[in-house]
């Protein structure tokens, strides 16, 4: 099958995005992350101290990011041949994906703007952190999306050998669910509804890369071994895929 | 023993055409319990967040939880229980040629209706009281896990009313069986973390 090696590639830039995104962090020395509470001169010591962490931590974080985009294409390919011709559901998948190039894009640009000049007023550098730091855990919205439309695909796989078990519909909407609680960090500087906090960062951040990992091995799995005749269309299947 | 004579023994007289021959199978389907177990265990890290947050400020806590009304949270608690009663029934006489099945969901209809008028009721007096979310920790944490609980209900409510239409139909198909059996697991999922975060919020001293 020709798009066989294109197949392995996007299903394997999954692994890439939580290595980057989670190595960024890492190099950024953000986990764990900041508190919300801390001053801005704290802050503004974090930046003098790590602005070349940082710098690596975005440029890291930003390939990361760019990796959302062959996972979502091949999963909207995938409910794609489930849906058939009309095919609401991978549109959703699609804008979706390109919401979550945006979620972590944006936030990772203004971390790089932040620690291009790390000797800025406290103020403006305790600032620009929240205008990273908000967007990039609340942004959960694109995510919810892509998981809830994956999942929704997947239930209502009708063909004999579906590709995905069912269970990875169920994960889906269990993953969707978990994205939720972020939402509350607007309301909070300590506990665990904070940026940093255990629901809101911890578990948010867990499911959101274990999203990514288990979307990429069940893709992988999906794969059609080499040689294999090519699926027979339906009726109904596009034939422009 | 037989395949059949065992299916036979079964408790529960829903047989499951796909299911393994030796009368054991999982309720619903395999994959459901994938979310329902994650689902709690996230509900789990909600009620440690009570638990610690608790331990750090307890005469905060024990003061503002005066100001619930445990009434209304136990007239819910008995909603939801005899809601689950009537689940479990209906999904027993699924199918046996008479409408219960259907009257027993839409029992556990008036139920969940009652459940989220008596919290909205809750919440309108507590506002009403000058208790909101910002008032303390504890406020805050009641006004949201009750509230993501409530969601959860709302949801469930909505698939009760599907379990409604379905269990009406006088033979259901193997799939409806499953919808069914997925949507009692579900309610009951949501009963039973209510029977914890209640004592939480409400009792524990």
């Amino acid at each position: 099958m020709m798009s066989r090696p294109v197949q392995i590639f996007c299903a394997c830039s999954g692994f890439m995005l939580v290595v980057l995104l989670f190595g960024g962090l890492i190099a950024a020395d953000w986990i764990p992350p900041l508190s919300p509470a801390e001053s801005a001169d704290e802050v503004a010591q974090r930046y003098a101290d790590n602005a070349n962490g940082i710098r690596l931590g975005a440029v890291l974080m930003l390939f990361g990011a760019g990796f959302t985009v062959p996972l979502g294409a091949l999963i909207a390919a995938h409910i794609k041949r489930i849906e058939g011709d009309f095919s609401p559901l991978a549109y959703i998948q699609i804008i979706g994906s390109a919401g979550g190039l945006f979620a972590i894009t944006l936030p990772v640009l203004i971390f790089g703007a932040a620690a291009f000049r790390p000797d800025r007023d406290p103020e403006l550098l305790q600032l620009m952190t929240d205008l990273g730091w908000v967007p990039f855990i609340i942004n959960g919205p694109p995510a919810i999306m892509q998981a809830v439309s994956f999942g929704v695909a997947i239930l209502s796989d009708k063909r004999e050998n579906p590709p995905f078990p069912r269970w990875l519909g169920y994960f889906n909407f269990w993953a969707a669910f978990c994205f939720l609680p972020a939402f509350l960090l607007l309301f909070f500087k300590t506990g665990p509804f904070a940026w940093n906090g255990l629901l809101s960062f911890w578990l948010a951040a867990a499911l959101f890369g274990g999203w990514f990992l288990i979307c990429s091995v069940m893709l992988l799995r999906a794969v059609p071994p080499a040689g294999a005749a090519p699926e027979v269309r339906r009726p109904t299947a596009v034939t422009s895929l | 023993m037989t395949a059949e004579a065992a299916d036979l023994d079964r408790p529960v007289v829903v047989p499951d055409p796909a299911g393994p021959a030796d009368g054991r199978r999982i309720p619903g389907e395999e994959g459901l319990w994938v979310f329902i177990l994650g689902d709690m265990a996230v509900f789990a890290l909600f009620f440690g967040t009570i638990l610690v947050t608790r331990g750090q400020d307890p005469s905060m806590f024990d003061a503002a939880q005066h100001h619930l009304h445990p009434w209304l949270g136990i007239v819910n608690t008995a909603l939801l229980l005899t809601g689950s009663l009537f689940v479990v029934h209906g999904v027993r006489r699924l199918g046996d040629g008479t409408p219960a099945s259907s009257r027993l969901f839409a029992l556990t209809l008036v139920c969940a209706l009652g459940f989220a008028a008596i919290k909205v009721t809750e919440y309108t007096m507590l506002v009403g009281e000058g208790y909101t979310g910002a008032t303390n920790d504890f406020f805050m944490y009641y006004f949201v896990f009750t509230g993501i609980h409530l969601a959860h209900l709302v949801i469930g409510t909505v698939i009760v009313a599907f379990l409604v239409r379905v269990a009406a139909r006088p033979e259901p198909t193997a799939g409806q069986r499953k919808f069914v059996e997925c949507g009692a697991i579900y309610w009951h999922m949501v009963d039973l973390l209510w029977l914890v975060l209640f004592p939480l919020l409400y009792l524990i001293r």
